[in-house]
């Protein structure tokens, strides 16, 4: 995988090194709006996960729905895994996993899975209300943890995970916000927090996409319990299921956790029975009076999905592995932005954000004209948790070695200070402050109400 | 048979010389190691707080705070230990693998250093300052390699050395990386230097 600092020469990015600029001035009274991307030219073969030191980590997947299985694919493109369980009670999907990793061995029982001492790390991917006893029983086991968000329906459940996490310093855990992991993610991050966007004065994101969420079974058991996220008692709705990642980056993006949550949804287009809504908008205000306006539906498709930050200096969107910039015009000159790629979008035209961009301005480089990370979230996300479950697993081993396995506390600290070398990733901590705040909104949805959230909420 | 009696006298002097033996182990904690390189770029590093091994020294050591040992040769096995994989670099994780593949970290995984003594110097603001002629290894190649340290006593019999020395990349056959990134092609400088402070500690006595 490609990083940003192989070598630290892109890490220091601040105000400073956006605004050096100031001879072109007229020209960029032109220029209205760039794109945001990790510039950063990749070299051949690189912006690929390249095979770490080792063999592959033997993988395995429990839950093989669409998820799961998207799950088992991106794990068979990694040269650091190696999937060789996969589990689902029920056996269609079992069958379904299998064909995709035939060599794998299949489990109808994930105990028969977690028994299997050869298995190294599991990936959890099955309903959210299932993830406790999985995550538990996993520890136990002594495996490395993967754990899709949201991390659990309630907040109880989260803190379980969470106590279950903390007591089992020899795994690693991660949780699946896979924007925590994403290159063009963590590059905009000292974009926006050095303040080069001006002020932060509001956010925005949607997704949306017509789909039902309901999906048909043989039977009337089997359809009630694949179609979970449409019970109340068990869905966290779309503002968990799905608005949980964008919630998570713009959260991280502005540094700040929510103080409250005002909600709006129903059942708008699928009339089919259902009581989780279809159609949402939650309002999350941040300390200063910051509002984050989060809407989603399943009965339109239009502009699909992306988040924006709207600066005093500049409105940053970013859409999948893109993001752009839109100047205001008495915002001042950055510089870099007359070698960056501009496209239109309706009357704005945006500037690329790409990572390395001052720097490549600097030396007279041009910025690449497509953003150089093209994998998906979720192929970093996986690469960054084999990477950090191998770099604790090594660390385990390497300290017994030396040290022998009598002094828990030791090793304890020495994990803890050895954690700094992770890849990033979202972990147990931004897994629960992301619950907190999307059980909070799809509290404040289902009521209409408005709901503050005590800092002390976000505390596991 | 005048032989004979004397043999069980042998084993006991034997015997009694080997309890003599001071060993002191590495501590989990106190302990660290550093790499400092350049390039045509910028300066890098690489850590780790794993240092491991022993430390065996006889009863004439200046194991015990305010001895004042005179200068010349003490018997000692050294060993000192460091898994290339616990060590992290200045450029995360990218750096690391790079770092790894050049020091052959798969088909040599630790770093060493041996001596079979430790010669006095001097006592210098209340610590003893050393030399461990021994042998480095890294990559699978040993070297000579006279270390200047400094030796600190610590509370509970502790021994905390420090000292740094400087290699070359090459000595070991280790070509110095240089990974082509999107500025152009990055040359380390073959030369690097290692820091280190080394905590020990007495070894609780095997039972009989």
């Amino acid at each position: 995988m490609k990083q940003y600092e192989a070598f630290p020469i892109a890490a220091d990015l601040n105000r400073r090194d956006f605004l050096y600029g100031s001879s072109m001035t007229a020209l960029m009274a032109m220029i209205r709006a760039q794109e945001l991307s990790a510039q950063e030219k990749p070299n051949p073969g690189e912006g690929e996960a390249k095979k770490p030191a080792g063999p592959p980590m033997k993988c395995g997947v429990i839950g093989c729905g669409v998820w799961g299985r998207e799950i088992i694919n991106t794990l068979l493109r990694l040269p650091g895994a190696q999937v060789t369980a996969v589990c689902d009670h029920y056996e269609a999907f079992l069958n379904r996993a299998q064909s995709l990793a035939p060599d794998a061995k299949g489990h109808a029982d994930f105990t028969a899975l977690l028994a299997d001492k050869s298995v190294q790390a599991v990936f959890i991917a099955t309903p959210t209300h299932q993830h406790r006893a999985l995550v538990e029983a996993a520890f136990k086991a002594g495996k490395h943890v993967y754990c899709e968000a949201p991390i659990a329906h309630t907040a109880e459940e989260g803190k379980a995970i969470v106590a279950a996490a903390k007591a089992s310093p020899r795994s690693n855990f991660q949780t699946g916000l896979l924007m925590r992991s994403d290159p063009q993610r963590q590059f905009l991050l000292p974009f926006i927090r050095s303040g080069a966007a001006g002020k932060n004065i509001k956010a925005r994101a949607q997704r949306h996409k017509k789909e039902s969420w309901r999906r048909t079974a043989a039977n009337p058991e089997r359809e009630k319990e694949l179609n979970w996220r449409l019970d109340r008692k068990v869905s966290t709705g779309l503002v968990g299921e799905i608005g949980g990642q964008q919630i998570d980056v713009l959260s991280w993006l502005l540094n700040a956790k929510p103080v409250s949550v005002t909600g709006f949804g129903g059942v708008v287009h699928w009339t089919d029975g259902r009581d989780v809504p279809d159609s949402i908008t939650a309002v999350f205000e941040y300390p200063g009076g910051v509002l984050l306006t989060y809407e989603a539906t399943l009965g339109n498709s239009f502009d699909a999905d992306y988040e924006m930050i709207y600066g005093t200096d500049a409105a940053v969107m970013l859409r999948q592995n893109k993001a752009w910039m839109f100047k205001e015009a008495d915002s001042p000159l950055l510089g870099w932005e007359v070698y960056a790629r501009k496209d239109e979008f309706y009357k704005e035209t945006g500037i690329a954000l790409v990572a390395n961009a001052t720097k490549l301005a600097a030396q007279g480089d041009k910025p690449a004209e497509e953003a150089p990370f093209t994998n998906t979230p979720l192929s970093y996300a996986l690469e960054a948790f084999l990477y950090n479950s191998r770099l604790i697993g090594g660390a385990v081993e390497d300290f017994i070695a030396n040290f022998g396995d009598g002094d828990a506390a030791a090793l304890r600290n020495y994990l803890a200070d050895f954690a700094q070398n992770k890849m990033p990733a979202a972990g147990w901590q931004e897994g629960y402050e992301s619950l907190v705040t999307v059980l909070k909104a799809n509290e404040a949805i289902l009521t209409g109400k408005k709901i503050a959230i005590a800092k002390e909420l976000f505390q596991a | 048979m005048r032989h004979l009696l004397l043999f069980p006298l042998l084993l006991a002097t034997l015997v009694a010389a080997r309890a003599e033996t001071l060993k002191f182990t590495a501590q989990p904690a106190g302990s660290k190691i550093r790499v400092d390189g350049k390039s045509n770029i910028h300066d890098w590093w690489m850590e780790g707080a794993l240092v491991g091994g022993f430390l065996e020294v006889d009863e004439k050591f200046p194991a015990k705070a305010g001895a004042k040992p005179a200068p010349g040769k003490f018997p000692a096995k050294v060993e000192v230990r460091v898994p290339i994989r616990s060590l992290n670099t200045s450029g995360k994780a990218a750096m690391n693998s790079v770092m790894q593949g050049a020091i052959k970290m798969e088909d040599h995984p630790l770093i060493q250093f041996k001596a079979a003594e430790l010669v006095f110097k001097e006592a210098k603001e209340g610590k003893l300052a050393f030399e461990a002629p021994g042998k480095l290894t890294v990559a699978g190649l040993t070297k000579d390699l006279t270390l200047p340290i400094t030796l600190e006593h610590a509370e509970g019999g502790k021994l905390k050395f420090r000292g740094e020395a400087k290699v070359k990349m090459t000595d070991f056959g280790i070509k110095p990386p240089s990974p082509a990134l999107a500025l152009g092609l990055i040359k380390t400088d073959d030369e690097v230097k290692i820091t280190f402070e080394w905590l020990t500690a007495p070894a609780a006595k095997q039972a009989p």
